[in-house]
Formats: C-alpha cells, structure tokens, sequence
C-alpha cells in the first residue's frame, strides 16, 4: 500500500531536518516555489484533496474562495488543536515527521500567499513544543522559514501557538478568538474566515493532516495522489485505532479501504473471546456503527455518508461485548455538556441537560420516558446552534439511543425507583408543586439527600 | 316605557291551576306556623345569642387576613404585590425590603390591609404563590370608629391569638396541608413581647 | 433597495439591514434576548431563529443581512421555526430559578413576555427544581445587582461595556451551563454608565440598584421627558406613582442618546424629589415674607409691573427653564417700557453648550437649555454679573427672576457665582419678583415669591446642544400650589390682552416660541410625535426634520 503520510514514520532520525532531508523532505516544497501560487491551488484542487480535519471539503476549492487583498494580507491557521476524543493521528504526525507538517504549512502558505503562518497545537501536546520548535529552528536556519524562503524574496513566518484546552478551540472561528487572545467563542457566519477572519484578515484554516498531503502532491502530482483511494475521497487516511482491539495505534490506509479488513488486520481483531459490538468512525461526534454496519462500509467520505454517520477525523474507538453502552454515552455526553463553550443557547443548555439525563438513567431517578425525551431534546440542539459542537453532542447520543435502545430500555426497568418529587410526598396538587424554584428548597434536597443538586 | 305598551299577562288560570286561593294559602301558613312551633325556646331555635353564642362557620370562610410564617417565625410574604395587583379593592399596601437571609432575598418591610375597605373576595389568598397569606374565620371587626384599627399591619395580621378560636379559614388547595408555612398560632414567637396581652 | 418578504409581506429596506430590523419595521414580531439596536450583533440566543428560503439551517434574523427576493418565514407562519423558538426557550428555563415573585425585571421580562405567548412558551416545566444548576445571587456590584442564576447569557452587558462604554469590566466564565457573568472579583461597576446595564438586560440577572423592590413594574406610569443634568437632552421615561418619581429609565432616540443614559443624569431625579420646595406664594410684609394666595401674591407684583420707572428693569432667565418659561419671560418684557436687561447667563460670555465630558454622552454644560435660551434670544445683556454690579449701584428699578438650582449639584463651578450675583440683584433692586422651585437663601430679600414645577412637573420643550427641540411631558402633579412657571408667567400678564390667548405650553410653543425666528415653523406636536426634531440654528436656507419614530 502507498503511503503518503506515515512513510518515514518509522525512522528515529526522521524528527532532525538531516534525516528528512534525506528521505526528500522539503523536495516538495522546492517545488511547488517554482510554480506560481495559483499553479499550486490547481494542483492541489486536481489532486482531489479533502479536509482531514472532519468535514472533509475539497482542500483546493477552500483556497479558491480567497480574495487576495495586499490591504489585508491572507493568515493561514493550522489546526492542530487534535481535541476530538478517539483522535490522535495529528500528534501522532507532529511527533514523527514535524518537517513534513512544516513543510506542508510551507507549501500551503506559498499557495495562499500567506506570510502569517500560525500553527495552533492543542494545549496538552505540551510535550510536542521542544520536538516542533527544534524542527522550526533548523527549519528556519536551512532557509525555509524567514524573509527570504530557499531565496525566492517569499517572506513566510510560522508562529507556534498553544491553546488552554478547550474542544471548541479546535472549531476554526473558536480557534481565531483563542489566536486573538479571547475567550474561544465561535463566530457567527457570515461572514466566513476566507473573507474575514483571523484579526479581520482573510483566513485559511486547515488541519495537520490536511497539510502534511501537501509535500507528497507536490513531488508526485496531482494525478499520483488521485490515483490513490477512491474517486471521490482520493489519497489515503490516517486512521486512530483505540478501544477494544488487539493493537490499537495510527494506521495508513487508503481511502475505500474496509473497515473490517481494518479492524482484523491493522487492528488484530478484537481481543481474545470477545466479540465486536460497535465502532465510531470518526471521533465521539459522529453516529456509532453496530458491526453489522461495521461489515459493510469502508474508509472513505461517500461510504460513511451512506450508512449514516461520517469519516470525520478517523479516530475510530472500537466497542466489545463487554461494553455497556450507556456507561460508554455517559462518557460521551459528559465531555460535550463540559465543553460546551457555553455562547448560544441550545448546545449550552441541551448537553448539559441530556448529560444530566444519561446520569440518571444510570444512577437512579429516570423517568418512564427519559429515552424519547433525550431524542427531543437533540432535535432541539441539532441545526440551532452557531458551531457545530451541537451537532455533535447530539449525534452520538441520538445514535447510542437509537440503535441500542433495548440497553437503554432495560436500564430504565431495573433502575431505583424515580424519588417522588416532593409535591406528590405531601400530597399536594400541581399548583404547589411548582412552586419550589427559590433556591432553599433544592439546597435542603441536597442537604438531605446528601447529594449534589446536579452532578458531573 | 309605556304602560299601555307593556304586554298584560293573565296569570288567572296559572294561579288556579297552582292551587291558589285558600288552601294554598293555609299550606303557606302551615309552615310558618310549623317553624314558630318548632323555634320555641328551648327548642331548635335560629336565633343564636350573639355574642355569647357564636354560629360555626365553614373552614372555607373568608375573614380576616393571617400572613403565615416560616419555621423560625419570619415572615413568609417576600413581597411579591400579586396580592397587592389582584385586590379590587386596592386595599393592600406592601412595602418590600431586603431581606437579612441571603437566600431569601426580599421580605415586606411593611404589610397593611385596610379592612375598611376590604371586600374579603379572596383574591389576595388566591393570587399568592405562597400560601404566605390566607384567611380566617374572624368576622367581628366592628370598631367604634371609622378609623379605628382597621387598618391591620404586618403585626396585626401575623399575631393572631384569634385564629385558635376562630379557626383558619379560606386558602386555595384546601385539600392539601400547608407546605413550609405556618399558621402564627403554631409558630412560637419570640419577637412578639405583647404576645399575651391581647389574648 | 432589496425587497424582502417577511411572512408573505413585502418590506422594502436599505440594503445591509438585517432581517430583524425590517421585521420591526414591518411590525412582525420576532422574538430576542440578545439582539439590541444600540449593540453589535451576536447571534447566541438563538431565540430569533428564522427560515430563510434557500439555506439549508434555520438561520438567525439577527446576524443576517437582507438580501433582494429574500423569502423569510417566522414562528408566526412556520412549524419548525416556532419549534425552535420554544425548544430556545425551553432551555433557557431549564436552569432558570423562576423566582419571579423576588425579581424587580418581573412584568417587563422577556422571559415572562416570551413564556407567555402561545407561539414561544406556554409549556410544562420537564426539569423539577432540584435538578437545576445553582449559581450566585444577588452580587452587589455598585449600581446593579448581579444574579447570575437568571443570567441568559445574552451578553448584551458585556457587549455595552466593551464596545460602548469600554468600561470591559463585566466577562464570562466557566462552560457549558456553568457559564456565569461575573465582575472581577465582584468588585462594584466604576463606569459611569453601568445603570444602562439593568436597562439592557432582558431579564432579571441585571438590575438596577436604585430601583430594588421598590416597586412591581405594572404599577408604574410613564411620562416620556427629557433629562435635564447636561445639554445632551437624553430622551428619558420618567416611571412615577403616587408616591412620587420611582425611576427614570432612557428612551431610545438614536440622533440623541441611542439606548442610553448616564448615572447622574439617571439619579438626577432624587435631586429633584428632595428638593426643599417652596410650595405657597410669598409676599414682603416688612422683615419678613408671607404666604399669600396666587391672586395676592400676583395682585403685588403686577403693581410693580406700571411702577413708575427711573432705571432699568432686569428680566433674569435660568437655563435650566423650558422654552416656553423663557418665551413668557420675553413678553414679560416686551411688553414692559424700556431699558430692560434680558439675561440668562453669568457672565456676557455664552455658555458651551457643545464642549463634550466624555466621547458618549455627558456635556459640560449642566443645563438642558442653555441652547434654547440662546435661540430666544435671551442673552441680550451683559451677564448677570453686570447687571447685578448695576443693581449696587441703584440703577435697577424691577427685577423679575426665574431659577432652579442645577439637578445635578457636581460639576458645577458656575452654580456660586451665578447665586452670589441673584443675591446681590434682589437685595439692591428695588422690587424684585422671583420665581423659584426651591426654599433657597438668595432669595429672602426679595419682594414676591412664586412657587413654580420643577422639573418632570411640567410640560414644555427643550433645546440640546445640537438644537434638536425636544418634548418633555408631565411626569407628577407639582406639590401645594406649584404652577408651571409659563402658567405663572401668563397670570403674571393677565393685563396685556396679547398674553390670554395661551393656555397651554403647546399654544406657547406654537404661537409664540414658534414665532421666533430660530424656530421658525416647528410644531408642537412634531415634537411629540417625533421623538426629536432637529433644526440647524443658524445660516441655512432651508431646513430638513428628523425624527424617530420608534419605540
């Protein structure tokens, strides 16, 4: 199999500029400076390239919408803000090959002409920043980075910048307000980042993976990486391979590749005498797929699409027999409600109520129709929200609920009887009983029950 | 209008067909004489000596206003003027002030109800989200004067010594107990130094 | 200009206006919490949600922008769109405290308004109370009172301390439904205008300190008015009851004072309603003043009017009077024989009433009609100093004086002064009039004292620092035998035949303040109507009216 991203992965010496150079880094880059910045937006619109980051748009066509004005000089942001849970192929990438994600940016900014190059890592890959800086460095003194790029007069500066960990930093307006030193609230669209975005510029965001394509087009062309995966969703995807599995880590494969042969040969099969159950395909946003599913879809955009869920980032985490579903959405619904940035009023309000209700049909006190009341509750987030951080607190739980619903069911039958609600204990009518919203009640509830009125 | 306009109904033959005439009017008399038979002293008499003697009247009496208490004697009414803006006969004044308890927030500083003008419709016990205001069955507020004592504030209307005789009267939900709310006369309150004299 | 058709109507709008704004305009109610005219846009209540024909998401009325031929459908005509109107609202209470029966935003909050309405709310609570997420009450932060359980997050107060006031002192902090608005380390607002913020707030998480359970909204009247504490000319609704003035909120006017005002224009009205009030007529008997009934006390000073005259008479305005006040002091004085001195301010200099104590609002000038003064034509004089300095020195025969103290007392360095010169003039001239709203010292050397309104007791018109003419309504009956001090003025010339064919501030204004050239041809009822009409005072050819007729 071609390997486009993780071909020199494996060597230790990859990390120093030496050794990449050695394995043609930065070849790519030589190459796309003798074309002219529009040449490299067609090559890479021809290659077929599309969004590694989860949404999968056509790469080139992104570049395309950008208005070059000399007034307001274009940014690139590169996404690494790798928050999505069952994900870890950008570290993964930046720890092995930081030339090749460096000389991606490179090549993405000469298309662009960007001179602001900013990459944003995620606020725990901490542990990267002596690994990339180092890289920058030796970057930067060979002649890549500076005023004066393999001297072409091309000025490109690239600027680490680390986010506090947030999920929604990873959203690209999230992540502008992050760069521009604020609260990470994403921006209503319009207008979008290409016409104004990062500190009011044009804008360009694009994930890691995305990127590091970019130097393999380069060297081989447009028509070699279209040649690769199917013809809708060319090139090839590093997949994050976690949960229940024999050997879980990052894989290559290229697009159109089953998610079965996956899972049995990159993966092992599922752990010995257990059977597999479920899989996310594309990090905790997107809809699970039950192993029937699992049987019939492969690793590609279009597939994913047609079984109902997506590709997303790949970080697919794999689920046995012996998992309980709905301990698995508590999880799941736990991290949407506490990232939640909180700006618009569905996703802020909804996930933490549905995180509330997964608590307790798990702990005691769920109602008759809790499950139906969790499915309304996600139409109400879904497509109402300024992000999509909402949609994808919805997905899962909507999905869990759906296609395991029995689980559910059960756990309402055997769960501890629902706490009356005290009107019903004093025998009271429905006028009095909701009467209780001043805060001493709910404080003496807790005081006796000795709980939290609310808990995460 | 006019008479001559006014149709004219004869009622002759109704009358008759009624049995009216001497019979009926015999029948009449019967129980008038029936009921003097009966309400002969020391019988089932009506009449009730008032005041020695009082007519119990029903729980669901509407008399005189009782502002209900909090466990600890504190006011229940947060002032929230629902009684205030249902009364049609605006007779509720309400002062609203900050509570010490933080969590309480908002307490009158100054309740008044002027009797004077109080139809005792109700409305304020029916408005209350409370149950911080209900009524009793005191109904003998004859005073000597028109502005005498009438006008009953936060004091007059919380010490009640009179409840106990009288008993509790109109509040909305009947059926049901009062829930965080006290009748003063079950609250023990040490604030009130003139607690005996009145009683 | 795009044509947009908004539940079947086609509205015609400048380009670039937003759907919500051409939905006001057309009278098409779309509900909001974080939408305000005054403010940048945010789009995160998500309450104004609408379908928009062509885009695949219903879309927020308040972050886009008209566009020709577009088709837009509300809660009103739309299923989907009213189901996310409600499920917005839904969760906007889920984690509310619904302590309405505590709250001083009840009867004038959106959520209440909006809960109400069978198209957004109407629905039974799925969360019992318990389960609800418990923030922080009651956080005294100077002018308001934060309670951050009520908090919709609307972000319209952090909005107007950004971007208006810059004050930046209010932020969010935590996630998810633990959002919470705080002010660093709960220490109180500094800016000068953070009693706009309870104004703002839609609900009750902001609220006015000053207004605190003082009374339920629904009991209030309003009178719409005109703040008198600087030459801005804030529009301001003045909420009264019988006990007197309860709050004074702004008005929207977006060529004045858009959604705004300041605190001490805001607070200006506890001046007033503790003022010490002369509230009867006084006449000289000897040493001493007594009160006297209007006719005496009137009977008195028109026999000063024919006194037989050697010196001058000094006619002494106050800019603080309404136009109409000033006109009745100009036909005093027309029809009086000459020389008359015809003055409002201190000294010959006219006062700035264009020098700026801030880049929002405030003025430097104290006074709401320092303007208008100067379009009547009062300062015909050398200053009050002057005339006084004549006074001295036996030369004014009849002094007839309006003035009311300042109703901001800060910042005002003239206010001595001008107080000084009034005590000199009464004290030396040798029958003078005063016509005053306030129990003052300067005055008790005068002969006749008549009580007038003060402001928010009368109506009238005022004259900002641009010349915009205003309305000022009656906001409370003046106290004892209070006139306004035009009615007063009248009674004083009830012998000039020219002076009985007024008997309103709107006659006055029409009739006589109209009249003068610097007015010429504004309406009474122009101003009413419209909130504002503005006039360029001098060297034009023609003259253009604008006006605002909003809520």
């Amino acid at each position: 199999m071609t390997k486009v991203l993780s071909q020199n992965a494996e060597f230790a010496d990859q990390t120093t500029l030496a050794g990449a150079e050695s394995r043609g880094a930065y070849d790519g880059l030589r190459h796309a400076l003798e074309q002219s910045p529009r040449d490299v937006i067609q090559e890479v619109a021809e290659s077929g390239l599309r969004g590694r980051g989860g949404a999968g748009f056509p790469t080139g066509r992104k570049w395309g919408f950008l208005q070059f004005d000399p007034a307001r000089p274009p940014v690139l942001l590169c996404n690494g803000d790798e928050s999505e849970p069952g994900t870890f192929k950008d570290h993964w990438l930046l720890a092995r090959d930081p030339h090749l994600v460096i000389e991606g940016i490179l090549i993405a900014a000469h298309a662009i002409r960007a001179q602001d190059v900013f990459l944003y890592i995620r606020g725990e890959y901490e542990s990267l920043l002596p690994l990339l800086m180092g890289a920058l460095e030796e970057a930067r003194a060979a002649g890549f980075i500076g005023p004066d790029v393999l001297g072409t007069g091309r000025c490109m500066a690239i600027t680490v910048a680390t986010g506090a960990g947030a999920y929604i930093c990873g959203e690209e307006t999230g992540l502008m307000e992050s760069l521009e030193g604020k609260r990470a609230y994403p921006r209503v669209r319009p207008p979008f980042p290409a016409v104004r975005g990062f500190a009011g510029r044009p804008t360009v965001v694009n994930n890691v993976e995305t990127l590091a394509n970019l130097p393999w087009i380069m060297r081989r062309g447009a028509a070699a990486f279209h040649a690769l995966g199917t013809e809708d969703s060319p090139g090839t995807k590093l997949v994050s391979l976690s949960g229940c599995i024999s050997r879980p880590g990052v894989y290559e494969v290229p697009m159109g590749y089953p998610l079965s042969a996956l899972l049995e040969n990159e993966g092992g099969g599922p752990l010995p005498g257990r059977h597999l159950k479920a899989v996310i395909p594309g990090g905790t946003s997107v809809p699970i797929l039950t192993a029937e599913e699992v049987a019939t879809v492969t690793i590609d955009f279009e597939s994913m699409r047609a079984v109902g869920t997506l590709l997303g980032s790949g970080g697919m985490i794999v689920f046995d027999d012996t998992v309980s579903m709905p301990h698995a959405l508590r999880s799941i619904s736990h991290f949407y409600a506490t990232e939640s940035c909180g700006e618009c009023t569905p996703c802020r309000e909804g996930t933490g109520w549905m995180a509330a209700i997964v608590d307790r049909l798990l702990d005691g006190g769920a109602r008759k129709d809790d499950l139906d009341r969790l499915l309304r509750i996600g139409g109400n987030i879904e497509g109402r929200t300024i992000c999509g951080l909402g949609d994808a607190a919805v997905q899962p739980v909507r999905s869990f609920v759906l296609k395991f619903r029995s689980e559910f069911e059960a756990l309402l039958r055997d769960t501890i009887p629902r706490l009356e609600p005290d009107w019903q204990a004093h025998g009271h009518g429905p006028r009095t009983a909701r009467r209780g919203a001043v805060g001493e009640e709910a404080r003496r509830s807790e005081a006796v029950t000795g709980r939290p009125t609310y808990r995460w | 209008m006019d008479r001559k306009d006014s149709p004219v109904v004869d009622v002759t033959e109704r009358a008759q067909a009624l049995g009216a005439g001497v019979t009926g009017m015999a029948a009449g008399f019967a129980v008038t004489l029936r009921n003097l038979v009966r309400s002969l002293p020391g019988r089932n008499t009506v009449t009730i000596q008032y005041p020695e003697q009082r007519k119990p009247y029903s729980r669901r009496f509407r008399g005189v206003h009782v502002l209900t208490l909090r466990e600890d004697g504190r006011l229940k009414c947060t002032a929230c003027y629902l009684c205030a803006t249902a009364c049609p006969a605006e007779c509720i004044t309400i002062e609203a002030g900050e509570d010490p308890d933080s969590a309480v927030e908002k307490v009158a500083t100054q309740y008044e109800i002027d009797l004077s003008r109080c139809i005792f419709c109700g409305f304020c016990v029916d408005a209350c989200p409370e149950e911080a205001i209900t009524m009793s069955r005191e109904y003998d507020l004859a005073t000597e004067g028109r502005r005498s004592r009438l006008q009953y504030d936060i004091d007059a209307l919380t010490h009640r010594p009179e409840i106990v005789a009288y008993g509790a009267g109109y509040r909305p939900h009947m059926q049901y107990p009062l829930v965080e709310s006290y009748l003063p006369t079950e609250v023990a309150r040490s604030s009130s130094p003139d607690d005996s004299s009145d009683s | 200009m795009p044509v947009v058709t908004i539940d079947g109507l086609p509205i015609s709008v400048e380009p670039d206006t937003l759907i919500i704004q051409a939905a006001d305009r057309a009278g098409i109610e779309i509900p909001r919490f974080c939408y305000h005219p005054d403010l940048r846009p945010e789009g995160n209540c998500r309450m104004c949600l609408v379908r928009v024909k062509g885009f695949a998401r219903l879309t927020p009325a308040c972050t886009t922008p008209v566009a020709d031929d577009m088709v837009v459908t509300t809660a009103h005509a739309d299923d989907e769109v009213r189901r996310a109107s409600r499920g917005v609202l839904e969760f906007l209470l889920i984690n509310h405290p619904l302590d309405c029966p505590i709250c001083d935003q009840a009867g004038e909050c959106s959520l209440q308004d909006f809960y109400m309405h069978p198209d957004y709310g109407l629905h039974h609570s799925d969360v019992e109370s318990r389960e609800k997420v418990r923030k922080r009450k009651a956080i005294d932060l100077g002018s308001v009172y934060l309670d951050s359980e009520r908090c919709v997050m609307c972000s319209r107060c952090v909005r107007f301390s950004n971007e208006v006031t810059g004050a930046g002192e209010l932020q969010f902090v935590h996630r998810g439904n633990h959002v919470e608005l705080v002010a660093f380390q709960d220490r109180a607002l500094r800016d000068p205008y953070a009693g706009n913020l309870a104004d703002l707030c839609p609900v009750g998480a902001l609220t006015s300190r000053d207004f605190r359970f003082k009374r339920r909204v629904w009991f209030l009247h309003h009178a719409p008015s005109v703040c008198a504490g600087c030459s801005t000319g804030c529009n301001v609704r003045i909420d009264y009851t019988e006990r007197g003035i309860e709050r004074v909120v702004p008005r929207r006017n977006p060529f004045v004072n858009r959604s705004w005002m300041c605190d001490e224009g805001r607070f200006s009205y506890q001046t007033v309603s503790q003022l010490p009030r002369v509230t009867t007529p006084l006449t000289r008997e000897g040493e001493d003043l007594h009160p006297v009934s209007w006719e005496q006390a009137l009977a008195c000073a028109r026999g000063a009017f024919s006194l037989p005259r050697r010196g001058e008479a000094a006619v002494i305005g106050s800019p603080m009077a309404t136009n109409e006040a000033l006109w009745g002091l100009q036909e005093y004085a027309r029809n009086m024989k000459d020389p008359v001195a015809l003055e409002f301010r201190s000294t010959s200099a006219d006062p700035d009433v264009e020098a700026r104590l801030d880049e929002l609002l405030l003025h430097a000038d104290r006074a709401p009609n320092s303007r208008g003064a100067m379009m009547l034509g009062m300062g015909a004089s050398d200053g009050l100093e002057n005339i006084a300095v004549r006074a001295e020195q036996g030369m004014i025969d009849l002094a007839l004086i309006l003035h009311y103290p300042p109703v901001v007392p800060a910042g005002q360095p003239d206010l001595d002064r001008r107080v000084t010169a009034l005590a000199r003039l009464v004290r030396h001239a040798r029958f003078s009039i005063v016509l005053t709203n306030a129990d003052e010292d300067w005055w008790h050397a005068a002969d006749v004292i008549l009580p007038v309104a003060s402001w928010s007791e009368e109506e009238g018109t005022y004259t900002n620092f641009n010349s915009t003419t205003q309305h000022v309504a009656c906001g409370q009956d003046p106290p004892g035998e209070v006139r306004p001090a035009w009615r007063a003025l009248l009674d004083l010339l009830a012998s000039v035949p020219a002076a009985r064919r007024y008997g309103s501030a709107q006659e006055i204004f029409d009739r006589g303040v109209a009249a003068m050239p610097a007015f010429d041809g504004l309406r009474f009822d122009t101003l009413v109507s419209r909130h504002a009409t503005v006039y360029p005072p001098e060297g034009r050819t023609s003259y253009g009216q604008e006006g605002f007729a909003g809520r």
